[in-house]
């Protein structure tokens, strides 16, 4: 209606003004909702963090709501704890161990993709979809049968290898270094139909051209995939790999499920660590620090990434 | 992408509620309703409980009680969780252990006016009732024990020339050789999981006493490193190694379950709570004339090993605004009556001595004797955290695994110690 009013005053300056600063507003008028969106689930949690971690919030606190600001002292207390430093190690290293058996998986899966035949192709995408979309718990809960001692169709299959001897009564998870195993091959195993779907997509868009043009010059296989698959996959690559990062250090379902945790705290990584101290000690303001440390890390990561990225002309 | 954020936003979603425990709305807002959370394998979970409802409503005929089944698994979280909501159920069990640090908190009413309306509160079993009281205030009623016993195969035994159960862990160990005789490496003289440490602790209780001890000042230490704890762990060690299977030594009693292990024949004894029997010859009725029970045995003849109080209690949540209705339901709950139907239709026991019925199911009357020997846990609010760490669990199961116990027991003394302390001082 009072764009109609105001249409015969066309030519006066003050109706420049409103017309150029329309589209603006229809701008932020459209990406607010997504903001105002993003901000609740994303940014009030996140606040709440904050101000936990600030807080010392324990069992009774819950309660009474009383629960005074100690400033730093929850992340200096963090940080001075041995116990910390060792989850921080094994996390990175479980990370570490878990993004590299991805990629190299993924990209394997992928180049197979891209290579096989059409029903082959079909049957090797249906697993993987089958392996994606099933429950990180319900598979847990699988790979806990799958190894359990006496009555485990692994452990029944290694002794009857008749190579390691008799294995039907070892409790794989009950050792820190065997449970740590099982674990990564869950993750992976749960990971990679993602990493290999992305990357087949990607692949798949190289144009043939440029594998014929290279296999004139001679460039097949190795020397095909390292001067025109590698560059070309490189945005996504890195993409998925820093997304593979973030999921591996917050993986807490696999654990929780296998091991809690232990034998001895000895397969916690920060996630658990953090959930432990905030609902088994019931000490919500260190929990929420540790919480706290691990997304600054991650941004960390993912910051340095994302430079490195758009230095390289490669996202912008 | 999308499709793996979205199944991952599932999933955090699934566990949010889990956690949280939105799977069952919290109390009535209404004042119609009065919500119990009772736990898994308890009376909430069998038809008896409608006893004390009837009981229950002939005073208040126009409520309707609302009773919600709780798993066992986290449960300290969810009970937090749920007690601290604006919307709490009204009446919740607990595991005796996992009441100090409910009452800690504050998320308990006090009950100490009330008690002494509820049946002979007077004489509640000493273990059960003191991890409801804080300070000389009691804020949870002992609901049952859930003491254990030893079940045993009285066929096998007489097979095996075994005249009498044994009477010292020495004669145990030798009975359980002879019963393995000849039989495979899967049988268990009897099952003993590494992870059960509620049959691993009564060893040490028995040449040490109490492990964690509490001082003047309320500080708390840890002494399984103490030359007395050392030997009894060794002793557990020899006990686990020489009657359990090689395959149970990193098991807990769930997975596999003992009751089915026993049901199948795969064990001449099993150390059980009361109302296990039942279940046994659920799973094979054939088993019926065949089992017999007993104390477990201590290092000596003349003293039985102490068994760890145990059970469950019941408390009002501070936040119900039910307050009166739900001390009615306690009152129902701990009464003589329905103490009586727990004690003979699902073999708990009840929690006083004096509401023992006659006709009490053998198991039952030997559980009662065990009561005469026993340890309580440490009272802290300490000591649920360590069950959510399934601290306790693994410590016995990597010593049944052949971990040096002098070295284990130091690394145990500086976490228990460490965790007694803490916990529940902010």
């Amino acid at each position: 209606m009072a764009v109609l009013t105001r249409q015969p005053e066309r030519t006066r300056p003050p109706r420049t003004r409103v017309h150029r600063s329309r589209p603006r507003t229809l701008a932020i008028g459209m990406v607010a909702p997504a903001v105002v969106v993003l901000v609740a689930i994303l940014g009030y949690p996140l606040g709440r963090l904050i101000v936990l971690a600030l807080q010392e919030y324990g069992s009774r606190a819950v309660f009474t709501g009383d629960a005074p600001f100690v400033g730093l002292a929850n992340i200096t207390g963090v940080l001075g704890d041995g116990a910390f430093w060792a989850v921080l190690a094994r996390t990175v290293l479980f990370a570490a161990v878990v993004v590299v058996a991805l990629m190299l998986g993924g990209l394997g899966l992928s180049h197979l993709l891209s290579r096989v035949s059409g029903w082959a192709r079909l049957a090797t995408t249906v697993c993987l979809v089958l392996v994606w979309a099933m429950p990180m718990v319900a598979a847990a809960l699988m790979w806990q049968w799958l190894f359990q001692p006496q009555y485990g169709v692994v452990n029944w299959m290694v002794s009857q290898l008749h190579v390691f001897g008799d294995q039907t009564a070892s409790d794989w998870l009950a050792h820190p270094t065997s449970g740590m195993v099982l674990i990564m091959l869950l993750v992976v195993w749960k990971g990679l139909p993602f990493v290999a779907m992305t990357l087949y997509a990607a692949q798949s868009q190289i144009p043939a051209e440029l594998y014929e043009a290279a296999g004139l010059d001679g460039a097949t296989g190795l020397a095909a995939f390292r001067t025109i698959t590698a560059p070309l996959l490189r945005p996504v690559l890195t993409v998925v790999a820093l997304l593979e990062i973030i999921w591996s250090v917050n993986s807490f379902t696999p654990i929780w499920v296998l091991t809690q945790g232990g034998p001895n705290g000895q397969t916690t990584t920060l996630g658990v660590y953090s959930f432990l101290t905030a609902f088994a000690r019931t000490d919500y303001g260190v929990g929420a620090a540790i919480a706290l440390l691990t997304v600054l890390l991650l941004a960390a990561v993912a910051a340095a990434y994302v430079r490195r990225l758009t230095r390289q002309g490669e996202l912008a | 992408m999308r499709h793996r954020v979205r199944l991952i936003a599932a999933t955090a979603a699934a566990l949010a509620l889990a956690a949280t425990g939105c799977s069952g709305t919290g109390g009535g807002a209404d004042d119609k309703t009065l919500t119990v959370w009772m736990m898994t394998g308890g009376p909430g979970d069998s038809p008896v409980i409608a006893d004390a409802t009837k009981a229950f409503h002939r005073e208040h005929p126009d409520i309707t009680v609302d009773i919600q089944v709780q798993q066992w698994d986290n449960i300290v979280t969810k009970l937090t969780t749920a007690l601290a909501s604006g919307n709490p159920p009204d009446v919740v069990e607990m595991g005796n252990t996992q009441t100090p640090i409910q009452s800690y908190a504050g998320a308990l009413s006090d009950l100490s006016a009330a008690r002494s309306t509820f049946d002979d509160s007077t004489h509640w079993l000493g273990g059960l009732a003191a991890s409801g009281v804080r300070d000389g205030r009691t804020y949870a009623a002992p609901l049952y024990g859930g003491t254990k016993v030893v079940l045993y195969r009285t066929d096998m035994f007489a097979k095996a020339g075994i005249g009498a159960p044994p009477t010292t862990l020495d004669e145990l160990v030798t009975d359980c050789a002879k019963l393995r005789r000849g039989r495979p490496g899967t049988f268990s003289g009897m099952y003993l999981p590494g992870k059960y440490w509620f049959a691993g602790m009564p060893v040490v209780f028995g040449k040490a006493g109490p492990v964690a001890t509490r001082n003047a000042q309320g500080r708390w230490s840890s002494r399984m490193s103490s030359p007395d704890a050392v030997a009894g762990l060794r002793t557990w060690q020899r006990v686990q190694n020489a009657c359990s299977t090689t395959a149970s030594v990193g098991a807990d009693t769930n997975s596999p379950d003992q009751d089915q292990v026993f049901a199948d024949g795969k064990a001449a004894m099993a150390y059980v709570k009361a109302w296990e029997p039942a279940t046994v010859l659920e799973k094979n009725p054939k088993l019926a004339d065949k089992l017999g029970y007993f104390v477990m045995p201590g290092y000596r003849a003349s003293r039985t090993l102490p068994v760890i109080v145990a059970g469950s209690t019941v408390g009002v949540a501070a936040a119900s605004p039910h307050q009166d209705l739900a001390k009615a339901y306690v009152r129902a709950l701990t009464s003589r009556h329905f103490q009586q139907e727990l004690a003979t239709k699902l073999n708990l026991l009840p929690v006083s001595s004096t509401f023992l019925p006659a006709d009490a199911p053998e198991q039952l009357k030997v559980a009662a004797k065990a009561v005469r020997v026993s340890q309580p846990l440490p009272n802290a609010p300490g000591e649920a955290t360590l069950e959510t760490e399934r601290y306790n669990e693994q410590f016995f199961a990597k010593i049944a695994g052949g971990a040096d116990p002098a070295t284990a027991a130091k690394e145990y003394d500086r976490h228990v110690t460490d965790t007694l302390n803490t916990v529940g001082t902010k």
